[in-house]
């Protein structure tokens, strides 16, 4: 008698667990949060590329204007790489 | 079959003056032809003025209400002024990329070119406005608000370096997504014309990507518009 209640325990504890699960599956806010993951890493991605693009293209412009070859592109590339990680902190932040 | 093939440019009208050419290309074509479409849909669809709509003046009321909603939203009260601009940004991508799922034609928006151009019309458009609404107060946005003087000297090259960078992730954005999505269509579709009967299985595929494309096409269209309203919120409030 005692072993069966505790099985009947042990069975509902069980389902009591699948039922969790199959209800964080469906569970629409965790979706929508799984979803915005996804484009925030997009984000970050397009991101770290286009301010490290954006840092470059301005130093290789101010270089050939005022003949300081390597000096500004350095200095873009830089400027680009923080701000692009500035971008992620405050976008992480948000 | 090469799957880049698709983007390939190609002159239907030459015209040139003093060695710079303005021909008429296919690009040009798909925008003359997505456009007037959607030109002509609209002038159907709100030609009769109904007090109860029918389906296709709900649809262009959908779309008003959508975008109106869209610009009050991420733009604020003072952003009415920008409607127009944010409908036509909105429905000239969302033509373009439609217009590109149809099979043989071109998907101008593929082009980062043409993508750049339409990210540094909202660029410059947020740049003047702010300039001309706060005058010089307008580079106070590249410092940060509450933030010491010395750390704000060290900020604002940082803040102006990811402001510069706007127009770059915005086109980019864009551009790469539709990129994608027509380079994997045509590779999927490049495999079921050469695996013959098996070709069954790619197609399955190429038919899922079809309707995941379809889901790109609206969102970058959408992604597009709210980045750019929410860089005009930036230049109407600042900070």
């Amino acid at each position: 008698m005692g072993k069966s209640k505790e099985d009947l325990s042990e069975r509902l504890n069980k389902l009591e667990r699948s039922i969790k699960s199959a209800k964080d599956d469906n569970n629409p806010s965790l979706l929508e949060h799984k979803k915005q993951i996804k484009s925030a890493l997009m984000h970050c991605g397009i991101e770290l590329f286009s301010c490290v693009l954006a840092g470059l293209l301005f130093g290789l412009l101010v270089d050939k204007y005022f003949k300081t070859k390597p000096l500004f592109i350095i200095v873009g590339f830089m400027l680009g790489v923080a701000a692009a990680f500035y971008n992620i902190i405050k976008l992480v932040r948000k | 079959m090469n799957p880049l093939h698709q983007f390939e440019i190609k002159p239907i009208l030459d015209i040139s003056a003093k060695g710079v050419s303005f021909a008429f290309t296919n690009s040009s074509l798909a925008v003359l032809l997505s456009c007037s479409i959607f030109v002509i849909l609209m002038f159907l669809c709100t030609g009769k003025r109904q007090l109860i709509p029918s389906r296709a003046q709900a649809f262009a009321e959908f779309a008003y209400q959508a975008i109106s909603s869209m610009v009050d939203e991420n733009i604020g009260e003072n952003g009415r002024q920008f409607f127009p601009f944010v409908f036509s940004l909105f429905f000239f991508i969302l033509a373009g990329n439609m217009f590109g799922l149809i099979p043989y034609c071109f998907t101008f928006t593929s082009h980062i070119i043409a993508t750049f151009a339409l990210a540094m019309i909202a660029f410059l458009l947020v740049t003047i406005y702010g300039f001309i609404k706060h005058g010089l107060h307008f580079l106070s946005y590249f410092v940060p608000k509450g933030v010491p003087l010395v750390c704000g000297l060290l900020l604002m090259p940082i803040e102006l370096f990811s402001y510069l960078s706007r127009p770059i992730s915005l086109s980019i954005r864009l551009f790469a997504n539709m990129m994608a999505g027509h380079t994997m269509l045509k590779v999927f579709a490049g495999f079921s014309a050469l695996m013959g009967f098996w070709g069954i299985a790619p197609l399955v595929v190429s038919v899922v990507l079809t309707g995941f494309e379809l889901l790109v096409a609206v969102l970058q269209a959408y992604v597009f518009t709210v980045l750019t309203c929410l860089y005009l919120h930036d230049a109407v409030y600042l900070h």
